[in-house]
């Protein structure tokens, strides 16, 4: 697949503060990619420095093959989403999407078929004359992000785009942003807190933490196997077990043993954590057949319709999270408060982070 | 409380009425045939009006006022222009002791900033005291307003979108040119507004560097001064005061017509 | 930051481009002293963004500096005929203190008391107007402002004419007295005059900053104390009034210091009772006693700055930008 972004080594440092430390990344073409993590974790800031606004202190930044420093913005082939978008208020629709365009001294009339292009891939035909202030917040959003696609940019940058939606038409904004990605084919680069965006569009995601990258994989391997502490707390929920390993067990203090699937690289008595998702996590009056079971008691259940979420306190006097369906598959039903059940899972339902 | 909300109102027109006193007698007392220039009314007469349009000098000042007026206003608005976006945007060695020095012609009373530059211009530099050398005065007294003026809307002004503009292909200038210039209108518009007043108001400088071409308020005060000609001077003083009058209200139709958009 | 002006930028490469060539052509003398200019506008280059201060700079330096400096020269000087000789001495500056029987220290404290009964009595006519304006205007808020602004637009010296009609000797108030049956007043040609007319041309113009600092304060503080069971009038005592004293520091500087040296209203309004200091080094620069009148200036600078200082440090920059 072509390489449409590399970042090399990429360090930022403002005075003494280190907002990026040596982050490398490819971005293959037509990729939706995400940067994802908490405030602060440098998303922002590596954004920044493949639009140009920032230069690395250290490392390279390439852009369809060709190194970016010293590039300024305007020459770059990027286009980036701002966070509060940015729109232009004393122009209208059409002359904030043109904006691009008459730069480049494109002729009236195809910079005009452009904007209805792209007025119509958003779904807001003829929405050329209006006023930025007379916009919802969603469609405010729509002529942001067309405003920086209408330049066919090598990539699209998106900063946070959906932060200041409520929740509904952040839940449309996310299926319609993944319709436009597949649409164009333009690779985008998303950065984003909000671990439901990244995992629902992305086709690959980075997990940053205090300006380094964790993780990088598809949704799924970061889900199912977070490879640190942070991305299985930060990713979905996570239970995790800490005790030492040895041979395919892994002993915890006060519980006992835990089976995992075999790791042949981890030394013996190595200190490591074992990862359950709520999910994989079977609950009932009795288990069978499960390579781990242990015993425990209903402490908190909350009815969600669908699942029903219990915190069961086990015999190390820990909280583990179990999410069950409410009903319909064998052996499903609510538990009560203070019931005593067993929990369990199969080795290969879990992880171990090392 | 509702007698408290009375006796407000009934403050402010109060107010009004006093600080319009003073103008609107005098373009009444203006048509007053009467050597006195003011009580009491002895009948209607254009004859000060007439005095005032054929006197050779009279007129020649209010000219001279509002073109200086308007050179401060540009000039002072342009140089301020400069000084705040570095002094909002850049920090640098230095900065506080130029924003200090910015704000000590707003400290001293015009007096010794008349005597001061008086001083260099004439006496040591030898200078003919003119329109000129006054200019020079007005701008250095206009420059702190207009300078904090666009600081102020500098502030509050949203990076983002000159951000924006870049990444969109426009250079310095034309991000300068398409977007915040225009964005900062309304504080250029209050920087000019600002500093022609002061120009156009202003005695204590011209006093001393005004010279060979009296303003309209230099004018007046040296014959106030001497107590002569005085229904003279209130036929000037009403024409100042109708063009003050016809300022507002073309202000206040502007005002009224944007605010039904 | 990446907004310096590139075509800046580009003119200053391509005249650094086109130099370097005919350099090598140059005698060596002139070479070297062109290799310095090529440096200089290199290091200009960098400086790009700066170049936008220095005529604002430039203005300061020789228009403010410069001539403060002359003056303070000057101050220490005699004056002998028509002219000036650098004597170097201090004894303008006792002049002040000792001349004609302290004549000038009671001056001086006599403009001091007048900026102050000024200060205070265009504030207290202010702070309604303003008041008024933030809390019943609405929409109306700044066409009100306007209304009030207006009469500026004509000089305050025109305005001195008109009251002279109103509170002179055959004026608007004595007419209306004399029509009544009661005594004619003598009003005009006092010191009261000069603050009256003074007080009248400050307040409206003092009425924009408290205006911004009232607008400025939240309302629903206001619900908050009325909830938590404060009257209309403590909610103004305990609220409102605190929060809008910054304005009130800014309006008291824009007023006090500019009348400190107030020399044509006193003398308009006041007539010979209308003596300030103001008038004094007005008069001392009528007759040419240049050394003696910069003296007295550059005190009056002294004190002016001083007050400036204390003021700017308590209300701080900021409140002082929002108020214009």
């Amino acid at each position: 697949m072509k390489i449409d972004v590399e970042l090399k080594n990429v360090t930022k440092k403002f005075g003494d503060v280190v907002a990026v430390d040596d982050v490398s990344f490819s971005v293959g073409k037509g990729e939706f990619f995400s940067l994802l993590g908490p405030s602060g974790c440098g998303k922002t800031t590596t954004l920044r420095m493949i639009a140009g606004f920032e230069e690395p202190t250290e490392g390279e930044v390439h852009i369809g093959g060709e190194l970016m420093t010293d590039v300024p913005p305007f020459k770059r082939p990027t286009n980036l989403v701002f966070q509060h978008l940015a729109l232009f208020p004393h122009l209208n629709v059409y002359d904030n999407i043109s904006f691009g365009l008459k730069i480049k001294k494109l002729p009236k009339d195809e910079i005009k078929r452009k904007v209805e292009q792209m007025l119509n891939l958003v779904r807001l035909p003829g929405y050329e004359e209006r006023k930025i202030r007379e916009l919802s917040g969603g469609e405010q959003q729509r002529i942001a992000i067309v405003r920086a696609l209408v330049n066919e940019p090598t990539v699209l940058l998106l900063d946070e785009p959906l932060g200041p939606l409520d929740l509904k038409l952040r839940e449309e904004m996310v299926v319609e942003l993944k319709r436009i990605q597949r649409e164009v084919g333009t690779t985008f680069i998303y950065v984003t807190h909000d671990q439901g965006e990244a995992l629902t569009m992305s086709d690959r995601i980075a997990v940053m933490k205090d300006g380094r990258v964790l993780q990088i994989g598809t949704p799924m391997k970061i889900y199912e196997r977070p490879k640190s502490r942070f991305t299985a707390d930060f990713i979905g929920r996570s239970n995790l077990f800490e005790g030492s390993y040895a041979n395919g067990v892994v002993e915890v203090d006060g519980l006992g043993r835990i089976i995992v699937e075999p790791e042949p690289q981890v030394s013996n008595k190595r200190s490591v954590l074992v990862c359950a998702k709520p999910e994989k996590i079977s609950i009932g009056r009795t288990l069978k057949g499960l390579d781990n079971i242990f015993a425990g008691e209903v402490k908190e259940a909350y009815y969600q319709g669908l699942v029903t979420t219990y915190r069961v306190l086990l015999e190390n006097n820990s909280l583990i999270t179990v999410v069950a369906l409410s009903s319909g598959v064998k052996g499903a039903r609510i538990f009560r408060l203070g019931e005593k059940v067993k929990v369990g899972w199969s080795k290969r339902d879990a992880n171990m982070i090392i | 409380m509702l007698r408290g909300k009375r006796i407000l109102s009934t403050y402010f027109y109060l107010f009004l009425l006093v600080i319009y006193l003073s103008p609107l007698s005098l373009l009444a007392f203006s048509f007053n045939n009467s050597l006195s220039a003011g009580f009491p009314w002895r009948g209607f007469t254009l004859r000060w009006w007439d005095a005032f349009f054929s006197d050779p000098v009279a007129p020649t000042t209010v000219k001279n006022s509002f073109v200086l007026a308007v050179a401060v206003a540009v000039v002072a608005t342009l140089m301020g222009l400069g000084l705040a976006f570095v002094l909002v945007r850049r920090v640098f060695r230095g900065k506080n002791v130029l924003l200090s020095s910015l704000l000590v012609p707003i400290a001293i009373p015009y007096l010794l900033i008349g005597t001061s530059l008086f001083l260099l211009l004439q006496w040591t530099l030898d200078l003919k005291l003119s329109l000129f050398t006054l200019a020079l005065g007005h701008i250095l007294v206009a420059l702190p307003y207009s300078s904090l003026v666009l600081m102020a809307r500098l502030i509050g002004f949203d990076r983002s979108l000159e951000e924006a503009a870049q990444d969109l292909g426009a250079t310095g200038f034309t991000t300068f040119r398409k977007i915040t210039f225009p964005l900062i209108k309304p504080g250029i518009f209050v920087s000019m507004f600002l500093t022609f007043i002061i120009s156009l108001e202003d005695v204590a400088i011209a006093s001393f560097l005004a010279g060979s071409d009296p303003t309209v308020p230099y004018f007046v005060y040296g014959r106030l001064r001497r107590f002569e000609g005085l229904p003279l001077v209130m036929a000037l003083s009403s024409f100042m005061v109708l063009i003050a009058l016809a300022f507002t209200c073309l202000f206040l139709i502007s005002a009224i017509r944007a605010k039904r958009e | 930051m990446k907004d310096d002006t590139t075509t800046g930028k580009r003119v200053l490469c391509i005249l650094a481009d086109h130099l370097r060539p005919i350099l090598s052509y140059l005698p060596p003398r002139l070479r070297l002293n062109l290799k310095k200019l090529l440096f200089i506008l290199l290091e200009m280059k960098k400086l790009g963004y700066y170049w936008r201060l220095f005529p604002g700079v430039f203005w300061l330096v020789v228009f403010l500096v410069l001539p403060l400096s002359v003056m303070l020269i000057y101050s220490f000087w005699t004056k002998v005929g028509y002219d000036m000789i650098p004597t170097w001495t201090l004894q303008n500056y006792v002049d002040i203190f000792v001349g004609e029987k302290g004549l000038y220290v009671r001056l001086l404290l006599k403009s001091l008391g007048i900026s102050a009964a000024v200060t205070l009595g265009s504030i207290a006519l202010a702070y309604p107007v303003a008041y008024y304006i933030s809390t019943r205007g609405g929409k109306y808020k700044y066409v009100l402002l306007a209304l009030i602004m207006t009469p500026y637009l004509v000089s305050w010296v025109i305005l001195i004419l008109g009251w002279r009609m109103i509170i002179g000797h055959s004026g608007l108030v004595n007419t209306l007295l004399v029509g009544v049956g009661l005594e004619r007043v003598k009003l005009w040609k006092t010191w009261m005059a000069v603050i009256i007319v003074l007080v009248i041309s400050w307040a409206p113009w003092l009425v924009l900053p408290i205006f911004v600092s009232l607008e400025k304060i939240d309302r629903t503080l206001l619900e908050a104390g009325a909830d938590l069971g404060a009257s209309p009038s403590e909610n103004f005592r305990k609220i409102t009034l605190p929060l809008s004293v910054p304005g009130l520091l800014v309006a008291t500087f824009f007023v006090m210091i500019p009348t400190f040296g107030e020399f044509v209203a006193p003398v308009i309004a006041g007539g010979t009772s209308g003596a300030t200091i103001g008038t004094a080094i007005e008069e001392a620069f009528k007759r040419m006693n240049y050394p003696f009148g910069s003296a007295m200036s550059f005190l009056l600078v002294g004190i002016a700055l001083i007050a400036s200082f204390v003021l700017i440090r308590k209300t701080g920059l900021r409140t002082l930008m929002e108020s214009l």
